[in-house]
């Protein structure tokens, strides 16, 4: 009995001994006199989320090679680690708490998933490392909450004002629907439009919830179709909304339907076929083109330059590669200015950003202002209308 | 309302009808061998991925596409009784199957995830996206589609198990291999064609399902689930069995999720199957045997 009593207490130190060292290889900041400086990139580059982590690669690499190539930044090389996420929230985690633990990631960037996002974020602030963020749920900056977390992605809420601005200025439709999925990104895009909409002292009139297995959407599209829905708003990922424009067309509902960002995943324009034809969301101003003017020339050199170095292998999301050659590039001038590499240093850099200009936008933060984007920077494009790697804007968008 | 209802059971139908040709399938192999072919599911998904890449990244007509897609899921299928049944010893606790098959099951879905990755294909279809609509009612083609070819399957299996010399050897190895081989039946034959249509009706059941679903490596579990779900809820080893419980699987599914939300659709689905077990172990048309002491 006292031999187990023993091992008990034994194993109980151990335990303690082991927590701790994990809880103070979290929570250690760095001593500012790393050798290299390295990035952390968590990606879903398997799972519904794949083209954003290869568009994420893809940008990402060849900025940090060029880097390096010219001596990297005050004598310091830069590293690159990736990590697939695959999709999935727990995955997320155990890359965070790798790329935190194993690689001691000065920086981290990525979960382009908004319901990985939000798994992520508490374990990368804790440890005080500044996380700039790809997934676009609204709650997902706030400085009081998440002071280490930055984005220089599009904001739910701004997508939301933006689509429900355009409906009524268009005059697209009269009786709105809503539809959105049940993970944490739906339920940002349902709150970010229900918000949009109250602005104009509007209400859905028909509101639908779907599970992120379901691939029959017969039922929702039609009841929608019943309640007399003249215009749908959708948040979901781009197979989800395949599936929803699949089920809906064989019911003949075939309302003009708006949504997020995850509309225009590869996904949705490989999966949805003409069942999509009328769908469009919203999209980074500067990779679109209307349909008359071509596109701008700098946008067109991008998208050239990529597909010199990626060939056939090149994303169809190539607007998503420049937002992250954006970021990369923030991330090279925010270590040229900080005083050190750790990430209170680093935090600071990024908050005294001022006017950094980039393909997608100039960005500016502040203590209080952690995303980077503009109103000005987003636009609405139609989901299947790409011509060379370039959206096309729906009518009546600039 | 009416309409709606309509045409949510066409929908619950054809989903009913995929899981009733899976069900189908899962009962050839059991009506010749006694095991349950739990690798069905993925069976499917694998002709479904090779049939995607005949079709849109290879340019083969359509029905081409589909006689070699059967072919070859018939040969895998064949390769896997060779493989994974016929060296299994005698088991009474039955253990030893059951891992095997789903050994089989996984081994599919990680070499389908290697050769094809992990992103779902659209699969291409016969129709227009236009549904057909009478009297109110819409219905997609490729439901329509879906709910004949189960019919059809389920009045050619009946006929052949209850009125063919095929049909009743088979039956006949399932029940006692070695008294079947003593009166002259190839029993190890019989068991391969078993297998081999099941495999075609694998690639069969994935061109139906790949229109509504579009065709990834999860969807060979699911579909396995609900097949075998179908298969035990109809009475395992028969052929209307199957097609009875794939459609009362698929009409809980879809209606459930319509009028009780996407939450609880596979729970409603379930809990049928476990309310009938409970009441009908056997299956709802399944054969109760009475055991004299």
């Amino acid at each position: 009995m006292r031999t187990v009593q023993k091992i008990m207490r034994a194993s109980l130190w151990v335990l303690s001994a082991l927590v701790a060292l994990a809880v103070a290889q979290v929570t250690a900041p760095s001593t500012g006199m790393a050798e290299d400086f390295t990035i952390g990139v968590i990606s879903p580059m398997t799972g519904v989320g794949a083209d954003l982590g290869i568009a994420s690669q893809q940008a990402v690499e060849p900025v940090i090679e060029e880097i390096n190539r010219a001596g990297g930044v005050k004598g310091m090389q830069i590293k690159v680690i990736f990590r697939d996420d695959e999709s999935n929230p727990q995955k997320g985690v155990a890359a965070a708490y790798e790329l935190l633990q194993r690689y001691h990631a000065n920086i981290i960037m990525g979960a382009n998933l908004t319901n990985v996002a939000f798994a992520v974020a508490p374990i990368v602030n804790q440890a005080k490392v500044p996380f700039i963020v790809m997934g676009t749920g609204g709650p997902l900056i706030d400085p009081q909450k998440f002071p280490y977390s930055f984005r220089t992605n599009v904001p739910t809420d701004l997508e939301a004002a933006t689509l429900v601005n355009y409906m009524l200025s268009q005059g697209v439709g009269k009786k709105p629907g809503l539809m959105v999925d049940t993970t944490a990104l739906g339920q940002a895009g349902e709150q970010a439009i229900r918000k949009a909409l109250q602005m104009h002292q509007m209400e859905p009139v028909a509101y639908e919830a779907f599970s992120p297995a379901d691939t029959d959407l017969t039922a929702q599209g039609l009841r929608l179709q019943k309640a007399g829905v003249d215009v749908l708003f959708v948040w979901s990922n781009g197979t989800q909304l395949a599936h929803a424009a699949r089920s809906f067309e064989s019911v003949g509902f075939n309302p003009p339907v708006f949504g997020g960002f995850g509309m225009h995943q590869e996904s949705f324009i490989n999966l949805a076929g003409p069942a999509g034809n009328k769908w469009a969301a919203t999209i980074l101003r500067a990779f679109t083109r209307s349909q008359t003017e071509p596109a701008p020339a700098a946008v067109k050199a991008y998208v050239a330059k990529m597909k010199q170095r990626w060939g056939d292998k090149l994303t169809k999301t190539v607007e998503i590669s420049a937002l992250w050659d954006d970021t990369a590039h923030l991330v090279v001038d925010v270590l040229k200015r900080a005083t050190s590499t750790n990430g209170d240093a680093l935090k600071t850099a990024l908050e005294q950003t001022k006017g950094f200009k980039g393909m997608i936008s100039t960005y500016s933060f502040a203590p209080d202002k952690h995303d980077g984007l503009n109103p000005a920077d987003i636009t609405i494009a139609y989901a299947l209308g790409v011509v060379d790697n370039i959206r096309v804007r729906v009518p009546g968008m600039r | 309302m009416v309409t709606e209802l309509a045409s949510l059971t066409i929908a619950g139908l054809a989903i009913g009808s995929v899981y009733a040709l899976m069900a189908l399938a899962i009962n050839v192999v059991f009506s010749a061998r006694r095991v349950v072919n739990f690798a069905q599911g993925d069976l499917a998904m694998l002709a479904g991925l090779i049939g995607v890449t005949l079709i849109s990244a290879w340019g083969f007509p359509y029905f081409l596409s589909l006689i070699g897609t059967a072919g070859l899921a018939a040969v895998i299928a064949l390769a896997i009784e060779r493989l994974a049944v016929r060296p299994l010893p005698p088991d009474e606790t039955n253990i030893t199957w059951i891992l095997s098959m789903v050994a089989v099951a996984i081994i599919l879905s990680n070499a389908s995830q290697l050769i094809f990755g992990t992103d779902p294909m659209a699969f291409p279809s016969l129709f227009s996206g236009r549904p057909i609509e009478f009297a109110g009612i819409r219905a997609a083609p490729e439901q329509l589609v879906a709910i004949v070819f189960a019919a059809i399957f389920m009045t050619g299996f009946s006929v052949i198990q209850n009125h063919t010399i095929l049909g009743k050897a088979m039956k006949a190895a399932a029940r006692d291999p070695d008294m079947a081989a003593m009166v002259g039946i190839g029993v190890q034959r019989y068991i391969a064609v078993a297998f081999a249509t099941a495999g075609a009706m694998a690639a069969v059941t994935s061109f139906l399902v790949g229109p509504m679903t579009f065709v990834t490596p999860e969807l060979g579990f699911s579909l396995g689930i609900k097949g075998f779900a179908a298969a035990a809820l109809g009475g395992l080893g028969t052929f209307g069995g199957a097609v009875a419980g794939g459609a009362i699987l698929g009409l809980a599914e879809t209606l459930s999720g319509a009028y009780l939300g996407s939450a609880v659709r596979d729970s409603v689905s379930l809990v049928i199957l476990c309310i009938i077990l409970v009441f009908r172990p056997t299956g709802l048309v399944g054969e109760v045997r009475v055991l004299k002491v």
